[in-house]
């Protein structure tokens, strides 16, 4: 009983308590849904100015930094790889050669000779491993780069300066384990892309920049070695909807809005998501409150929403 | 003292001689006095202002202002600690209390700051201390505009050319500027670029400090010449700074125009200003403390003359009086000194028309303007100013100073008609010099009395105190110098004027007057009871009818000027959007054909003393002088065309009334329900239902509730993990968001005299796009990370301001009192609030000219106790016979029925002007009836008459011409005064007037006709006895 009693109390004394976060923006949204109603005249004193909406598509976009790799790194790395595996491969040949020359208790050559044969093997076949975690380490343990064929068909499309290789920088966590398929680097300051690549490989990370590496091959790209470019990826699929000017947006009760002007000078909040932004505004996807008929509120919308929000509005 | 009256009747033309001179000095002093409207009635200020960059509101609160508060509260000589934390800045404002070493005081202050030294968090600025300033010191306000110059080029021009030529003139304490472009070199750096070349802010700030560094070299020393060696000054040119070498990398030199963009950009803005609707420049000049404004506006507008041809050729028109307080003091004093120049003739016609004797009327006469000139001088030595209310106060003690010199003239030429019928009459001087000092005694005692009616207005100390203290005090002083003319120039004069052989006879009309009065007097004896029943009935309606009384704190004072202040109902609406509606407003206010100028003040001006936000705004409206319009007509139209806009609160005052109600209340309305409680969300709560209940009372208008939650912001929370992943410190991140957000001055180019900041910002359209916070990236010691990766940025609201009062938290529900009494307003709203059962944790206080005028009231009701005992002291000392004593103070409150009557016809209500009327009237009254009083005690104890119906019925006929004559001036000296009420700067003058007026037909009839039978009936009996 006791027991019961207490629970009862405490049930009461949450209900009588502030109103939840969640409860108190479901009891917003509602409110922002009925809207404000204007007379011409409040209309006119507010100044308020509407414009259609536009169709757009949007898809989500990661964006990262990137550095043109310089080919004397690359051909460095090849030659390297390329010097070891050509003296690895004779220094194993000798050995071979040495070893069968001696069979049995009959030896032409001596024994020393096959020991200094055999430790060069070692040494050079050590040196060719090591050339090639080197080149891994630069470039990528899982990339075409282990393709001999690949690695030269790269290395003449970058020697011929048809391709640019560069290794972008990607926010941690933004991709999940996911490799992308594609990639738009972008010229620092530039409006257009510099080039788009279709040849994308897991990098190590850049111990100067967090986040996850990739190499990426870009064709026809007047791109400069050693140049600093921006990429991005895109993310998901795309998606329909309708361009916000950046000018109609207003903030408040935590959210960000936008008015739509209904009909008989009526104004209601919609409320979007700022982080789907185009170029002067924002991307707003078709099946919510803003439809391809909507016009939304370019100026004044502040004072509106003062107006909306007003404490006598709320004291009535 | 009467060696003294002997000594001036017998040199009197030596003392002719020196009155001559005293009255030349007398008019120099006049001349040159210091002239104001009003008394300096707000009580003097000190703010301490303290930036805390990057912090919000209640962040300042707590951690700055708080500790602030806490230190300087013992300071001594503190009246009011207010205060009002905003982000980024904490304002407190310190009232000091009155009569106290000011400067003492202020020091106490600056020591205590002292005594903190530096326990305000890191980044916190000092405490500066401002001067001691009052609210009243507005001075001047001048507008700027141009078709020609751009919004730089127009800044430039106030910043550079105007505000240090204003600051020079004497008086002037600062020029604040609101509007146009403050010219910044912006070093704007590209985030992408500087992420992808791997530089950080610092970085980028050093280099550009190098490339401004400016230093001096030395020079070189030949056979026969020093050489100076000159080095270049960092002149403001973007090129210059964004060719400057950012680092060095693989022997190629990097410059700052590889990952900066540098331009000239403006500053970032915390207020504007639009002109007659456009864009341009508002200078708001102040005055020193203690500074006479009349005198520094006119060496202002000599110094704006000779900037004009300069600016108007250049394309920038000027608006030399947007707002000009010294408009309201000329014409306030014009209208004054107009009424005061009538009253002098009309006072002068008088005298002749009773005296028939031009020589006795110029006596009398001359001792005005003596009195007058030698209360001035002393009031200049006190440090007062020639003002609205020291001008009444002498315009009220006309009666007294002319019936001071009437008194001693009358009986002079009395006593020398008597003399010249003896035998061998004695010499002149002696006649004069007894006649003098025989009507003395009771004069001095019945001024003494005058003085002690007016004495709780002197020492009263609440805002209405301050009006009329000066008034009290200039009219002791101009009684007190009366009473040493009489004494002293008006028997020299009497000597040197008046012939031997004069004629002292009663002229027929004055004769058929004092019949008149015996037959009244008898036909009251008669009725004696139902008289005295009719009156006692009036006198107690009268004192039942004053508390219900329409009654106002403060007049509404005709400045031909309103200030309108127009508040977002929401923080954060944008000064782009203030503006425009600020544009539509101005247009509205200037379609009016009675509307000279307007401007609008937006937000708040660089290092300004207010905390306005950009959705705050204030509009001059400047009426036409030539326009013949009703003010409160002109207040109505004013205020609706705002009241329509919506969206917005807005409230409509006269420059006086907003400074009077925000030394009461720290706002600017007449009445402040200041809700106190520790929760900022309860007491939100607690306001608007506040609001809501006192919404549609009778008399309440502007009501307001200026909310300070719902600032939209972007709240970013640290996330301690990823920080540490990336090596970042929250300084860091901290410092990022501040260059890049709030700007980070890192050095000055020079351009001959002026400078300009070369400042470190995120270029407009990235800044201007809340969500690009969260790609910001942060420079840190493992590279670059958008500021989304180490913090949770979310959207929020939060409070734009959090006031206190000594040092309690509370929210405001504002309003003024139009069309309806201020005490009835009051009371219905109080029992409104009463009825809404506030939060235990909440009391709401009302405050202002409701609270005031309480104190007013309850310091007048103690002080008016000490008074009448004195007055009772005063009059058993005056007296010989004991009941004289009772009837004067029963006579006293007979003389209301007059005021009440005409207070109640005009309809004025119970104004300070009223109440100012009341006292004088009590005054008059008492002064009237001791002197009569006095007059039947000389008769029988001098004179020798016997004390009966007879000696009653002379008595009241001698007394009969100096107490017209006293009516008589005072009421033609307030005549023009009551005429001219809708005056501007007869706002208080005006009732007063015209209660005065009122008052002195009773109390005059009273004392001529009822006091004489009063007489018989009570004390004659008595006397015969004695």
């Amino acid at each position: 009983m006791i027991r019961k009693s207490v629970l009862a109390l405490i049930l009461a004394l949450s209900a009588c308590g502030p109103t939840p976060p969640s409860e108190k923006k479901a009891e917003e949204r509602k409110n922002s849904q009925l809207g404000i109603a204007l007379t011409s005249e409040e209309r006119n004193a507010l100044g308020l100015q509407t414009a259609q909406v536009q169709t757009a598509t949007w898809r989500a976009q990661i964006l990262g930094y990137g550095v043109v790799i310089a080919l004397d790194v690359v051909a460095q790395s090849e030659a390297d790889y390329m010097a070891a595996s050509a003296s690895a491969a004779q220094s194993q040949a000798a050995a071979q050669r040495a070893r069968s020359l001696v069979t049995g208790d009959e030896a032409a050559v001596s024994r020393e000779a096959v020991e200094a044969a055999n430790a060069k093997a070692t040494a050079d076949q050590a040196a060719l491993l090591l050339a090639r975690r080197k080149a891994d380490a630069a470039f990528g343990l899982h990339g075409p780069w282990h393709d001999p064929v690949q690695r030269a068909r790269i290395m003449e499309r970058l020697a011929s300066g048809r391709s640019a290789l560069v290794r972008v920088t990607l926010p941690l966590g933004s991709l999940r384990d996911a490799i992308p398929t594609s990639l738009t680097i972008i010229r620092p300051g530039a409006t257009s892309n510099s080039g788009n690549a279709r040849e994308v490989w897991e990098a190590p990370a850049d111990p100067a920049l967090p986040g996850r590496g990739f190499y990426a091959l870009v064709d026809g790209s007047d791109l400069a070695q050693n140049e600093r470019v921006s990429a991005s990826v895109p993310s998901g699929p795309a998606q329909e909807g309708f361009f916000v000017p950046a000018s109609a947006l207003v903030v408040g009760e935590s959210e960000s809005w936008v008015y739509l002007h209904k009909g008989n000078e009526r104004y209601v909040r919609a409320p979007i998501d700022t982080a789907k932004t185009l170029s002067g505004g924002y991307f707003v996807p078709q099946g919510g409150r803003i439809g391809p008929d909507a016009r939304i509120v370019t100026r004044g919308a502040g004072l509106l929403l003062s107006r909306e929000l007003a404490p006598n509005n709320a004291g009535e | 003292m009467r060696r003294i009256v002997d000594l001036c009747v017998r040199h009197a033309g030596t003392l002719a001689t020196f009155t001559l001179i005293a009255m030349l000095a007398g008019i120099w002093a006049v001349r040159t006095a210091p002239l104001d409207v009003f008394p300096d009635f707000v009580p003097s200020t000190v703010d301490i202002q303290t930036e805390a960059p990057g912090f919000t509101a209640e962040q300042v609160e707590q951690l700055v202002t708080k500790r602030i508060e806490n230190a300087v509260n013992g300071a001594t000589g503190l009246a009011t600690i207010r205060s009002e934390s905003i982000p980024g800045l904490s304002v407190i404002k310190i009232q000091f209390a009155d009569k106290i070493d000011l400067y003492n005081a202020r020091q106490g202050v600056s020591e205590k700051l002292t005594e903190m030294g530096s326990s305000l968090p890191l980044g916190v600025g000092a405490p500066k201390l401002s001067p001691l300033t009052s609210s009243t010191m507005d001075l001047l306000k001048i507008g700027l505009v141009s078709d020609k110059l751009d919004a730089y080029a127009l800044r430039d021009q106030a910043e550079w050319v105007m505000k240090p030529a204003l600051l020079a003139v004497p008086g002037v304490a600062h020029v604040m500027i609101y509007g146009g472009d403050v010219r910044q070199i912006q070093i704007q750096p590209d985030l992408a670029r500087m992420t992808a070349y791997g530089f950080t802010l610092s970085e980028i700030a050093d280099a550009v400090r190098a490339a401004l560094s400016l230093k001096g070299a030395g020079f070189v020393d030949t056979d026969h010449q020093r050489i100076l060696i000159q080095t270049p000054v960092p002149a403001p040119d973007p090129a210059a700074i964004a060719h400057a070498v950012l680092t060095v990398r693989g022997r190629t030199p990097i410059m700052i125009s590889d990952i900066a963009k540098v331009v000239e950009g403006p500053a970032l803005k915390s207020g504007d200003a639009l002109i007659q609707g456009q864009p341009g420049i508002l200078l708001s000049l102040a005055s020193q403390y203690g500074a006479n404004t009349l005198e520094v506006t006119r060496a202002v507008e000599a110094a704006l003359a000779q900037m004009k041809p300069g600016l108007t050729a250049q394309g920038i028109t000027v608006y030399p009086a947007i707002h000009r307080p010294a408009n309201f003091i000329e014409q306030a004093l014009s209208s004054l000194q107009k009424s005061l120049a009538i009253a002098a003739v009309l006072i002068l016609l008088v005298l002749l028309l009773f005296l028939r004797n031009w020589r006795a009327a110029l006596v009398t006469f001359l001792a005005i303007p003596l009195s007058l000139l030698a209360a001035v001088a002393v009031l200049e030595h006190m440090g007062h100013t020639l003002n609205t209310m020291t001008l009444g106060g002498f315009a009220v003690a006309l009666g007294v100073l002319v019936d001071d010199a009437i008194i001693g003239v009358e009986n002079v030429l009395r006593r020398m008609a008597e003399n010249n019928q003896l035998i061998e009459p004695r010499p002149r001087h002696e006649v004069i010099r007894d006649a003098t000092l025989e009507v003395r005694g009771p004069v001095i005692y019945a001024t003494l009395v005058v003085i002690a009616v007016f004495l709780p207005a002197l020492f009263s100390t609440s805002v209405q105190g301050h009006f009329v203290g000066p008034l009290a005090l200039a009219f002791i002083l101009a009684v007190l110098a009366s009473l040493a003319v009489a004494l002293t120039t008006a028997p020299a004069l009497s000597a040197l004027l008046f012939k031997s052989h004069v004629n002292h006879a009663n002229h027929g009309w004055i004769q058929r007057l004092k019949h008149w009065q015996s037959h009244t007097i008898d036909l009251v004896s008669i009725r004696f009871s139902v008289i005295a029943t009719l009156l006692s009935i009036l006198t107690v309606a009268a004192v039942v009818a004053l508390p219900f009384l329409p009654s106002s704190f403060m007049p509404d004072f005709r400045e031909n000027h309103f200030v309108v202040q127009v508040y977002g109902s929401k923080p954060g609406i944008s000064l782009a959007e203030m503006r425009a509606m600020g544009a539509r407003i101005s247009k509205e206010f200037l379609a009016q054909p009675y509307i000279a100028t307007v401007s609008q003040q937006l937000g708040r001006a660089e290092l300004g003393e207010d905390t306005n936000g950009p959705h705050q705004t204030e509009f001059h409206v400047e009426l036409k002088p030539d326009v013949e319009v009703d003010q409160i007509e002109a207040e109505d139209a004013v205020r609706q065309i705002v009241g329509h806009y919506p969206g917005v609160q807005t409230e409509v005052t006269t420059f006086l009334g907003d400074r009077i109600s925000e030394s009461l209340t720290g706002d600017t309305a007449d009445i402040s329900v200041k809700i106190f409680g520790d929760q900022l969300d309860t007491l939100d709560v607690t306001a608007r239902r506040v609001m809501a209940a006192l919404a549609g009372t009778p008399g309440i208008a502007d009501l307001q509730f200026k909310p300070q939650n719902g600032t939209p912001t972007v709240t970013v929370q640290f996330l301690p993990g990823a920080l540490a992943t990336q090596g970042l410190k929250t300084g860091d991140v901290l410092d990022a968001l501040a260059t890049n957000y709030a700007g980070l001055t890192v050095g000055q180019t020079y351009a001959g005299t002026r400078f300009v900041d070369a400042v470190m910002l995120l270029n407009p359209s990235d800044r201007n796009r809340p969500e690009s916070l969260s790609s910001l990236m942060i420079s840190g010691p493992l590279g670059p990370v958008p500021l989304g990766q180490v913090a949770r940025l979310a959207m929020s609201d939060t409070r734009y301001l959090v006031s206190h009062e000594a040092g309690q938290r509370f929210d405001a529900v504002t309003f003024n009192v139009v069309g309806r009494s201020l005490n009835a307003t009051i009371d219905d709203a109080k029992a409104k609030v009463e009825a809404l059962q506030l939060p235990a944790s909440t009391r709401a206080v009302f405050s202002g000219a409701a609270d005031e005028a309480e104190t007013a009231r309850t310091q007048l009701m103690v002080y008016s106790s000490f008074a009448l005992v004195l007055i009772g002291m005063l009059l058993f000392i005056s007296f010989r016979w004991r009941a004289h004593a009772w009837l004067v103070l029963v006579n006293i409150p007979f003389s209301l029925i007059g005021s009440v009557a005409t207070i109640a016809l005009i309809g004025g209500g119970l104004t300070l002007g009223a109440m100012v009327g009341l006292i004088t009237v009590f005054g008059i009254s008492a002064r009237n009836a001791i002197l009569m009083l006095s007059h039947y005690e000389h008769l029988v104890e001098a004179e020798g008459a016997p004390w009966n119906r007879d000696t009653i019925l002379r008595g009241a006929q001698e007394r009969l011409v100096p107490i017209l004559m006293t009516a008589a001036v005072t009421a033609l000296g307030l005549l023009p005064l009551a005429i001219g009420m809708n005056q501007p700067g007869q706002e208080i003058e005006g009732p007063m007037a015209v209660t005065v007026l009122g008052g002195l037909v009773s109390s005059t009839l009273l004392n001529l006709i009822v006091l004489p039978v009063l007489e018989m009936r009570f004390t004659a009996p008595k006397a015969e006895a004695a």
